[in-house]
């Protein structure tokens, strides 16, 4: 399936051990997205 | 200290690793409590059910390694379920700590009440002092402690009603100030179960390594516990209260705050601390994390497990000054997450991990065993927390790809090679690498391991006053 | 919705939480349902329509670490069960 992020709306969920939320919404950002929301979850 | 001492790397003189278990208190788990409120009456008596028995705490593999019976790797010949697996002859007294029962922990949470705020059963403390006694870690003055009546109280309404495992009822813990929302009787509890594991960690630390308490001259905390009033909410020096539970006369000491990650910067002050020549015997000490208590409880009565959640952990480190066959504290390579270094996990190991192995000369492979998040992943997996060892010793491995060390079919085994199977209860800050110093300082010593590179990071934004999160790195080798 | 976490299972639960509604009812999405088109930040979907240096510089170290095919295949089985939602 195709995605566009064009002009989106996007809210980006990061985790520590993963992939946080400012690199999420770097990759959002750079594909043409707002971003509305950062949030990090910690699971420990 | 000499002046020659001045400058060289410190040393780690001993680490102790104690456990406490504690499935009564349970329940006041920070999940617990919030599920609990919810008035599922069924849920309480499930809990019940699946709590263990201390043989059984005991007897439980990763428990064993915390305390120093077992090595971390020999975890991956345990069958799994870990749980199952009972370690037969099992010991509760192990090179690096003992692990206390609920009965012992009773009479140290009494001990650690400056304020008469817990009012326990007198059989029970009676109980409490003879264990503790045999345990040889307390002196008399301070085991009288243990039996002193409780003077405070509180309405029936502030005051928080004690069970043991069984249900029944063991006591009460008052609030602080009335109308203090810093003080409440839960509060309370946490900074007290805090205080009191984290002494036991120091008098067992002390004892090893064979130092008179009065000759510590520092401590650094490093728990997470917000100890304070209404207006200091988190003050702190939860440290120096520990100090004068253990009897370090001639200490005082402060916190470093940096959720899960702050042993690891603890640890660097301390060794700068000894470093500069202003204290000889700096101590580094972690106490237990009661809010985390029965955390993913949920997902282990769905899956029909016991509440391993029920021991509460607590560390202490003794760095000293330089010695020539010591233990090093590579303070001269130290890594840190700095503000640029940002959320993305290339910049974040590359700060944590290559720089300061590229100013020590050495490459990812050179490093015999990295330290991460050492939580348990048979407490973390079963609720959709993955394994947290497995994915940061995946990440270095991937590091390793990525400067051409390693082949990218070598990311699997880099876990086996230059890592370790989880091994330490899910205590916030206590599985924060540190638990692993135990176990690498006697082998460094007897120079079947080079080093041992140890690896905290910190979930910064759960504070909500920045998105980002923190980590801090140290290398620990032997004087050539 | 992006989600970044790294245990196949969770970003199943979470995914499924932001388009059905939480699946284990104990958050105040049980039984609200969003119905937000959800992917993982790893996913190839994600990664054709991202500056390939600004992916190489945020995910590619941490792509390494994941099992991505196991996260895909739970994101992927949830958007399929809520397609006619989204």
């Amino acid at each position: 399936m195709h995605v566009d992020l064009q002009g989106k709306k996007v809210i980006a969920i990061g985790e520590r051990d993963g992939v946080q939320a400012t690199a999420i919404a770097a990759v959002a950002r750079s594909a043409g997205a707002e971003v509305l929301l950062e949030l990090n979850q910690c699971f420990v | 200290m000499t002046l020659d001492q001045v400058g060289a790397l410190p040393t780690i003189r001993g680490v102790s690793c104690i456990l406490a278990h504690t499935p009564g208190l349970l329940r006041y788990g920070s999940k617990p409590t919030r599920e609990l409120a919810k008035n599922d009456s069924t849920l309480l008596p499930r809990m019940q059910q699946h709590l263990r028995s201390f043989g059984d705490a005991v007897a439980y593999p990763p428990n064993q390694v915390f305390i120093g019976n077992r090595t971390p790797e020999s975890l991956w010949d345990v069958p799994e379920p870990w749980w199952r697996y009972r370690e037969a002859n099992a010991n509760p007294r192990g090179p690096f700590g003992q692990i206390v029962s609920e009965d012992a922990f009773w009479g140290l949470l009494r001990m650690s009440d400056d304020f008469g705020l817990v009012d326990i059963e007198r059989s029970r403390l009676d109980r409490s002092a003879r264990q503790l006694r045999a345990t040889e870690l307390w002196t008399d003055a301070e085991l009288e402690r243990v039996v002193r009546p409780a003077t405070a109280t509180s309405s029936s309404e502030a005051q928080l009603t004690l069970h043991a495992a069984d249900g029944s009822q063991v006591g009460h813990v008052a609030r602080g100030y009335p109308d203090d929302s810093s003080q409440t009787a839960d509060i309370l509890l946490e900074n007290l179960a805090c205080k009191a594991s984290g002494a036991l960690a120091i008098k067992q630390l002390l004892c090893q390594v064979g130092m008179a308490p009065s000759e510590v001259e520092y401590l650094l905390g490093c728990g997470e516990e917000a100890v304070g009033d209404r207006y200091q909410r988190g003050g702190g020096s939860i440290s120096k209260a520990m100090a004068e539970m253990a009897g370090c006369t001639n200490a005082t000491g402060s916190d470093v705050k940096a959720f899960c990650c702050a042993p690891v910067h603890a640890l660097v002050l301390a060794g700068a601390l000894v470093q500069s020549g202003i204290y000889k015997n700096v101590v580094v000490v972690g106490g237990a994390s009661l809010a985390k208590l029965g955390m993913k409880m949920l997902g282990h009565l769905a899956k029909d497990m016991p509440l391993l959640e029920d021991t509460l952990a607590a560390v202490a480190i003794l760095v000293g000054p330089a010695n020539r066959s010591g233990v090093r504290l590579r303070l001269d390579a130290v890594g840190r997450h700095t503000v640029m270094s940002g959320g993305a996990a290339g910049a974040i190991y590359e700060a944590l991990v290559t720089k300061p192995l590229d100013q020590l000369g050495l490459r990812i492979t050179d490093v015999d065993k990295y330290a991460v998040e050492l939580h348990n992943p048979e407490i973390t997996f079963p609720a959709g927390a993955g394994n947290v060892p497995r994915t940061n010793y995946r990440i270095i491995a991937g590091l390793a790809v990525m400067r051409g060390e390693i082949q990218r079919d070598q990311v699997e085994a880099f876990e086996r090679t230059h890592g370790m199977p989880g091994f330490v209860p899910t205590q916030g800050h206590i599985p924060a690498a540190l638990p692993y110093l135990a176990h690498a300082l006697p082998r460094i010593r007897d120079g079947s391991l080079r080093n041992a590179f140890f690896i905290a990071k910190g979930s910064l934004f759960l504070g909500k006053m920045t998105n980002m999160s923190d980590g801090m790195s140290v290398l620990v080798d032997r004087a050539a | 919705m992006i989600l970044g976490a790294a245990e196949p299972v969770y970003v199943e639960m979470m995914a499924e939480t932001v388009t059905a509604g939480d699946p284990t009812y104990t958050g105040p999405l049980a039984g609200v349902s969003l119905g937000l088109p959800v992917y993982h930040v790893t996913e190839p979907e994600v990664r054709e329509i991202t500056d390939a240096s600004v992916y190489q510089e945020q995910i590619a170290l941490s792509e390494i670490a994941m099992e991505t095919e196991k996260i895909w295949e739970s994101i992927r089985a949830v958007r399929a069960k809520n397609s006619g939602s989204t």
